[in-house]
């Protein structure tokens, strides 16, 4: 919880007029949208204040309670009565020993003297209440009793002085007798006055001092309340100023922030729209959003809108849409969504919208720029290979032969690093081949495209075709999986590729030996296939994976790793059936018809794979026995590469 | 080469994209060295059973030579690099799927008709045609 220091309260006061005044125009909008006041805070604050109260008023009531106990002893206190009988005895006691009675008037003026000496020095004497009970009189600190005391102590001094002489001198001179005994007359009395006037200063001392404990406490528990007070109001107006800051954040930020009710109408807007949009919020508040959205996007923005209120509360989607400014221009923008509809304070979807028109044009022009240069660079690349063809095809001697394989291999990369930016710079390529392509020569030709292609073996594919369009991106997915292979994995050791049909498709699998990957660094690089991002400095670092995961996006096709049983990485890649077609017009090695829309869900490895995935099992010790795991589409594939014979 | 997909160019995907160094894996020196171009060569009969095993080129050239075909011939045929065709063959016949019948290179030198000899005949050839 923030607190105000004092300095701060006038510039926190001058906020709040401010946001005071700001309410007429987005404070009519508030009530719809008590996010933004700190609730919890006053809520909080309230608990805190009545507590307090209750407490000040147990100690209050414990206290009076005690005090007035105190004072009803303290009246009973007689102690002037006591001394008087005491004073009285001692009296009594001298002037019978003087007369020859037996008596002990040393011990009865020791117990004149005893209490008054105790109060005196600081301690505490029992004093006998008028119901029998004893009660204890505190040590006397007041100066006046403290003199009154005194005076008392001189005359008992006195007394006691007056009836040792009496004693000693007995009633031999009766002048002497008869001054001596008057003496102790008046001292006694003066003693019962002093006595008097002392235990009465003890009494009114004592119920003064009680008063004051009573103010004490009164206005202890007065300025408490008051402290309280003070603090719930300096927390409300920090409360307050928080609530203005945000306030002011909302409408100055250029992000908008609109709260959706779930039948799609704005609930809320922040008034930024009148920069993003050039409209006033307060005109789009009931109007449905749809209404601002490109009739393109419309269904996307609905779709993901839709699966958001049917998502858990809480969850967030996001989504990228046009809207149109007042003025009839399109604005680019990117929302986050959160789904708050089960949210009382908001009951709705909150859509965080930022303008991004411009960082659209900019990543627009730079991936033209990349675009354009990949394109001369591709035409440069096909020329240079198609030259090395010619001159291949009329090379004899080894030696030169070798060197033209690797001028045709460095080139080979080349073009493949030049398509994949094409790839990248997000401009859609002219589709140059159009009829099917032999699964089998998209495979090769993907691992003509690595670096240490010459480890790589290609097991038992089935005779399939693949879409013209999609061989070439097919190719370049599978050599970044092959090039992933090959280099997280033992030089030494072969990298396989083969394949199987499934219930919605072919899947291929590529397998190396390497040291495999941790848990999360596969659950990472699934994730990075599976959300490929947009065209950034990051992307270049990891091209690869971005290559793969656009390539696959853009024909449907899944790709997930998995560990490998015996170690390493199985790259699996599912083929949609719509890619794939039968060679020669037999039908296709897939249970499934090609053309079969391909299903949307998540790559169920563990269904999708049971039929190609158990008999592979024992495969590496097959492998050199009789690596024929699909001999009758291999059959077929011979009896049609013998075709230009006959 | 079992390419398809006529487009633009003449030129199908395959052959634009499958690379001749990937047949041999970049090897380019055959198993026997200086392995003639005519040099002949023939299918093992009898040895289908093991075709199965072998590549996509390996099988078009065990195909193509169940009648005897040369070196040269086969790279022609099956549109194979003459260099590549080489290798394959070479190592085919190592594996013993197929029969060479390289020409008698063993003759001395000194025993070879000589060079002028040669043109002669060469034109009197040209002569009759």
């Amino acid at each position: 919880m923030r607190r105000s220091p004092p300095a701060e309260v006038g510039a926190a006061s001058a906020t709040q007029r401010k946001a005071a005044r700001g309410r007429s125009g987005i404070g009519r909008l508030l009530p719809r949208l008590p996010i933004l006041g700190d609730l919890r805070l006053g809520r909080r604050l309230a608990w805190v204040i009545v507590l307090l109260i209750v407490l000040v008023a147990a100690i209050l009531v414990y206290n009076t309670r005690a005090i007035g106990q105190q004072r009803g002893s303290a009246l009973v206190v007689n102690l002037a009565a006591r001394q008087r009988a005491l004073v009285e005895r001692y009296t009594k006691d001298v002037l019978l020993v003087v007369d020859g009675f037996k008596a002990d008037p040393r011990d009865s003026g020791e117990a004149v003297r005893q209490p008054v000496d105790v109060l005196l020095d600081g301690g505490s004497v029992r004093a006998p209440k008028g119901d029998g009970s004893r009660v204890e009189i505190q040590p006397v600190r007041d100066w006046r009793v403290r003199r009154k005391l005194e005076q008392d102590r001189r005359l008992i001094d006195e007394l006691i002085a007056t009836g040792d002489g009496l004693l000693e001198s007995g009633r031999a001179d009766p002048e002497r007798y008869a001054a001596d005994v008057t003496k102790l007359r008046v001292l006694t009395a003066q003693l019962s006055s002093v006595a008097n006037d002392a235990a009465q200063e003890i009494t009114q001392q004592t119920e003064a001092s009680l008063d004051r404990l009573v103010r004490i406490e009164l206005g202890l528990g007065l300025l408490s309340a008051l402290a309280a007070l003070a603090m719930g109001l300096l927390l409300r107006r920090a409360g307050a100023e928080q609530a203005a800051q945000f306030r002011s954040l909302v409408n100055n930020s250029s992000d908008l922030i609109t709260v959706l009710a779930p039948d799609g109408t704005i609930a809320y807007q922040s008034p930024s729209v009148q920069r993003v949009l050039g409209r006033r919020a307060a005109d789009l508040v009931g109007t449905p959003l749809a209404d601002l959205v490109h009739p393109d996007d419309q269904h996307d923005v609905d779709g993901s809108l839709t699966e958001l209120v049917e998502a858990a509360p809480g969850a967030t989607a996001n989504f990228a849409c046009r809207l149109q400014h007042n003025e009839g221009s399109w604005r680019q923008v990117e929302s986050t969504c959160t789904n708050l509809v089960d949210d009382p304070r908001v009951h709705g979807l909150v859509l965080n919208i930022r303008d991004v028109t411009e960082q659209a044009a900019l990543r627009q022009s730079i991936g033209d720029l990349l675009h354009n240069l990949a394109r001369r660079s591709q035409g440069l690349v096909d020329r240079q290979l198609e030259l090395i063809d010619d001159l291949e095809k009329h090379e004899v001697d080894p030696d030169r032969l070798q060197g033209l394989f690797r001028m045709d291999h460095l080139a080979t990369r080349m073009r493949r690093n030049v398509e994949n930016l094409i790839v990248l710079s997000g401009v859609d390529q002219r589709r140059r081949w159009s009829e099917a392509v032999p699964l089998r020569d998209v495979v090769e030709a993907a691992v003509a495209e690595v670096e240490e292609y010459s480890r790589v073996q290609i097991a038992g594919l089935h005779d399939l075709t693949l879409a013209g369009q999609a061989a070439s991106d097919v190719a370049h997915l599978l050599a970044e999986l092959v090039e992933n292979a090959t280099t997280f994995s033992s030089p030494t050791t072969r990298v396989e590729v083969s394949g199987g049909p499934t219930g919605n498709g072919y899947v291929l699998e590529i397998e190396d030996h390497g040291i495999g990957m941790s848990d999360a660094e596969m659950a990472e690089a699934n994730r990075r296939l599976a959300e490929p991002l947009a065209a950034d400095v990051s992307m270049s670092r990891m091209m690869g994976f971005h290559v793969v995961g656009r390539l696959a996006v853009r024909h449907g096709i899944r790709v997930q790793l998995r560990h490998c049983w015996f170690g390493g990485v199985t790259a699996l890649v599912l083929l949609p059936a719509a890619l794939l077609g039968s060679a020669g017009g037999r039908p296709a090695t897939a249970p499934v018809p090609a053309g079969v829309a391909f299903s949307p869900e998540p790559l169920l490895v563990a269904n999708t794979m049971k039929s190609s995935w158990q008999p592979r099992a024992h495969l590496p010790l097959r492998r050199h026995a009789a690596p024929a795991p699909n001999r009758g589409g291999d059959t077929d594939a011979a009896a049609e590469a013998g075709d230009p014979v006959e | 080469m079992s390419g398809s997909g006529a487009d633009e160019g003449g030129r199908t995907w395959s052959r634009h994209y499958r690379r001749p160094y990937t047949v041999t894996g970049g090897r380019t020196r055959p198993a026997h060295d200086d392995l003639e171009l005519e040099a002949l060569v023939q299918t093992v009969t009898g040895i289908d059973e093991q075709l199965a095993g072998l590549g996509r080129e390996q099988r078009s050239i065990a195909g193509l030579c169940r009648e005897v075909v040369s070196i040269a011939e086969i790279s022609a045929r099956l549109d194979l690099l003459l260099g590549v065709t080489r290798v394959i063959v070479g190592d085919m016949a190592l594996q013993g799927v197929v029969v060479l019948y390289r020409p008698q290179a063993t003759v001395a030198d000194a025993d070879l008709p000589p060079v002028e000899l040669l043109e002669r005949v060469l034109h009197g050839l040209r002569n009759i045609s």
